[in-house]
């Protein structure tokens, strides 16, 4: 009995890591947000040198974030993995894609002798600024709203439709949570602009940029989130392993697991306080209310898709295939073994954490851009 | 690093820099411990509730012998390259009549880091080779083009392979159209002389009763057995015999049935004994390209510092140029080395345990080809770009 509560506490303690790396992505995807204004928001090339160097300084967060995300669920939830990717290929091969252009673009885009020129990079920015949390989005959401799959006795994956992942674009909720997640990296992406750039111009435009931003996204954000109150979600019995579906399974969620609930009414707030400030009171700090805020909310979307019994990778198609955190982990040695790396963490943050802290220390002005050596 | 000059101290930014010098070759240790798993899996029991292989010992994964050779070759060959890289381009600004300092200094530093590495190189290669015989014997047998085992085995330094009327299965046996051979040296380096038994293919698909070496179908054989067990287990989970469960996890836990039925899993996948044999053309090719390359390197190293010690290096115009265009070499070298390791194991996806078939998802032959192009496409692109990039970096030199 003491092996089974020590094999669920790791289960959930990985799925808690997890989730907390897919709530600083999505944070850090303000990068992204900030590469998908490239074309709309710059009024001349140095406007647009000052939005591309101020995320260029912080691309390597995201993308380290992702990659630290994609391998940590790998690790710890490999059937998750093995399953999605062998299946909903096509939406992991756009993501992927996507991001290969970025990093080239960075380093690319003011080098002479690039062959394709600024503006080719500059579209691929845009490019991942744009498909990137998008397609994020959709795939998380497929979290809720499950796939058409079923799993032999050797666990390889059968998926139950042509597309390969192409129809999850096709499920009204998905696209819902895309566009919510892209809209909301382009809101974080112009507050962090607000606070780190020392343009008058460039901090005016992105403050009209920020209203005409939010409405979509809490259009679309509050449709996701009713939605999701109102749906069914998959349970598992954990005595004998029978999956069932369970009405208003993510309301039941939050009401079961108060906890979580907080945490995300405090996203929720935390979000809407930082527009809010930003807009009416002219605030240049409102990317840090609004970027706890995308934490906490994201954070605690992800705990209602794993805990509780719940479905995190739900099959419509066979109940029984469907995956949970305790069916789709990796063994009880590994997840040992990996919990003794996972202390040296709290030493990577605080490096990120001195770092930011020293390449933000003066905001980005025209001098800078014009004398600094590394630029992008 | 990069942002960093003039905002963080200077000690901290040495650290930075340091750090990502250890970190990127910690991330080559990781992923190259995967892939050594995959060619020799250690450290792991078989879970056949989860249907994997699960890891009950971190530090045999780690330690496994196939991990330390590739990670040590790997890394070795990778500071090859970037010395081959430095010393190609100062042999161009020497060309050039340029930069002459820095250029002596660079080819200096490369000249020493570049001949130690082609050593580590070279023993770390003859290591691997030597484990490969032992872990990946067909594997071996295929590099060495080796139908018959023999002892006074010898090493073939250069050789031309033709096609004979001879077949094992359906495949063509090979055999040397032209050979220079190194008398007994292949059994003096994998067994320590030259009596040592190199078993060849035919060994390995045949069998040798003599040399203990058990025939293909005979693996199949109990690679089937193996795999029945794993299904016995599976109907009992259907109709949630306890009795029977239990007792079915208990011979995979069994080191019996460990050591002589599951360790020849994926044959239950092998249709004809001869599949097991890769192409034994590729595999031959590129290893001996690979090894004859990494002798030119330590030869190219030893000639750079020679010339530099003797003050001849600039009036060595035909070394120059050769060192010039010899950058690309050490990553035709290293992919020749990935070719052999990973056309050399096939057709396993994990050796012996999982055959490539089981590992294949249902997605359309169609959609890889697709994604393959994308793939072609876009790289070659960006390859244009950067080799363009560093060449414009190049040719405008170091600031003053």
């Amino acid at each position: 009995m003491a092996t089974m509560i020590s094999y669920l506490f790791l289960q959930h303690y990985w799925w808690i890591i997890v989730s907390l790396l897919a709530s600083l992505l999505v944070f850090l995807m303000f990068v992204q947000g900030g590469q998908s204004l490239i074309f709309s928001l710059p009024e001349n090339d140095l406007q647009k040198s000052m939005i591309v160097n101020a995320m260029g300084r912080k691309w390597e967060f995201t993308f380290t974030t992702l990659v630290t995300f994609g391998g940590a669920f790998f690790a710890s939830f490999p059937l998750f993995y093995s399953t999605s990717f062998g299946g909903a290929y096509w939406v992991w091969m756009a993501i992927l894609f996507s991001f290969i252009i970025q990093a080239v673009a960075y380093e690319f885009r003011s080098k002479p002798g690039n062959v394709f020129g600024k503006q080719t990079f500059d579209i691929f920015l845009f490019l991942n600024g744009s498909l990137g949390p998008f397609l994020i989005g959709v795939a998380v959401a497929t979290f809720f709203t499950g796939s058409r799959f079923s799993l032999n006795y050797l666990n390889q994956v059968h998926w139950e439709t042509q597309w390969y992942g192409l129809e999850s674009l096709l499920n009204i909720r998905n696209l819902a949570l895309g566009f919510a997640v892209l809209f909301l990296a382009r809101i974080n992406g112009l507050l962090y602009l607000i606070n780190t750039v020392d343009d008058e111009d460039l901090v005016k435009n992105s403050g009209k940029k920020l209203i005409i931003n939010s409405m979509p996204f809490l259009l679309c954000f509050l449709f996701f989130v009713i939605s999701l109150l109102f749906s069914s979600g998959l349970t598992v019995d954990p005595a004998t392993g029978t999956v069932t579906s369970e009405n208003l399974k993510y309301l039941h969620n939050f009401l079961q697991m108060p906890v979580v609930l907080i945490i995300f009414l405090a996203g929720v707030v935390g979000v809407l306080y930082g527009l809010g400030i930003s807009v009416i009171k002219k605030s240049r700090n409102g990317i840090w209310f609004s970027g706890s805020g995308t934490v906490l909310a994201v954070l605690s979307l992800f705990l209602i898709a794993g805990f509780n019994n719940t479905s995190f990778y739900p099959s419509s198609y066979n109940f029984q295939s469907s995956l949970f955190i305790r069916n789709a982990s990796s063994s009880l040695f590994t997840l040992k073994t990996m919990m003794y790396v996972s202390f040296m963490i709290p030493f990577i943050m605080a490096y990120i954490w001195y770092a930011w802290k020293a390449i933000n220390k003066s905001k980005i002005t025209e001098e800078e851009m014009k004398s600094e050596e590394h630029k992008y | 690093m990069f942002f960093g000059w003039n905002k963080v101290s200077k000690k901290f930014h040495l650290t930075s820099t340091w750090l990502v010098a250890v970190g990127a070759n910690l991330s080559a240790l990781w992923i190259l411990v995967a892939n050594a798993w995959m060619q020799h899996p250690v450290g792991m029991i078989f879970n056949p509730e989860t249907a994997r292989n699960e890891m009950v010992s971190f530090w045999a994964v780690i330690f496994n012998q196939v991990a330390v050779d590739k990670f040590l070759h790997t890394i070795s060959s990778g500071f090859l390259l970037a010395s081959m890289f430095v010393l190609s381009i100062s042999s161009w600004f020497l060309i050039r009549k340029r930069e002459q300092i820095m250029a002596r200094r660079s080819i200096l530093i490369a000249g020493i880091f570049g001949f130690l590495s082609s050593l580590l190189v070279a023993f770390t290669g003859d290591s691997s080779a030597r484990t490969i015989s032992q872990v990946q014997p067909v594997k071996f047998a295929s590099m060495e083009a080796l139908y018959e085992g023999k002892t006074n085995a010898g090493l073939v330094a250069f050789g031309l392979l033709k096609d004979t009327d001879k077949k094992i299965g359906n495949k063509t046996v090979k055999d040397f159209a032209i050979k220079i051979e190194i008398p007994s040296l292949l059994s003096v380096l994998t067994g320590g002389d030259r009596d040592s038994y190199v078993p060849g293919l035919k060994d390995h698909i045949d069998g040798n009763v003599e040399r203990k070496i058990m025939a293909t179908p005979e693996k199949m054989e109990r690679g089937k057995y193996a795999l029945g067990v794993l299904q016995q287990y599976n109907r009992a989970r259907l109709t949630k015999d306890k009795v029977q469960i239990e007792s079915i996890k208990g011979i995979f836990n069994d080191k019996d049935f460990q050591a002589n039925y599951f360790r020849y899993f994926g044959y239950a996948s092998v249709q004809k004994p001869e599949e097991v044999i890769p192409n034994v053309s590729v595999t031959f090719y590129s290893f001996h390209l690979m090894v004859m390359l990494g002798f030119i390197f330590l030869l190219i190293f030893a000639m750079a510092l020679y010339f530099l010690f003797r003050d001849e290096i600039a009036d060595k115009r035909w070394f120059l140029w050769t060192a010039l265009f010899s950058l690309p070499l050490p990553y035709i070298a290293s992919e020749l080395g990935w070719i052999l390791t990973e056309v050399g194991r096939q057709p396993w996806i994990i050796q012996d345990l999982m055959h490539v078939s089981g590992g294949v998802s249902q997605i359309k032959t169609g959609s890889v080809i697709t994604t393959f192009i994308l793939f072609a496409v876009l790289f070659t692109g960006l390859l244009i770009s950067e080799i363009s990039i560093m060449i414009k970096q190049i040719k405008t030199g170091p600031r003053h």
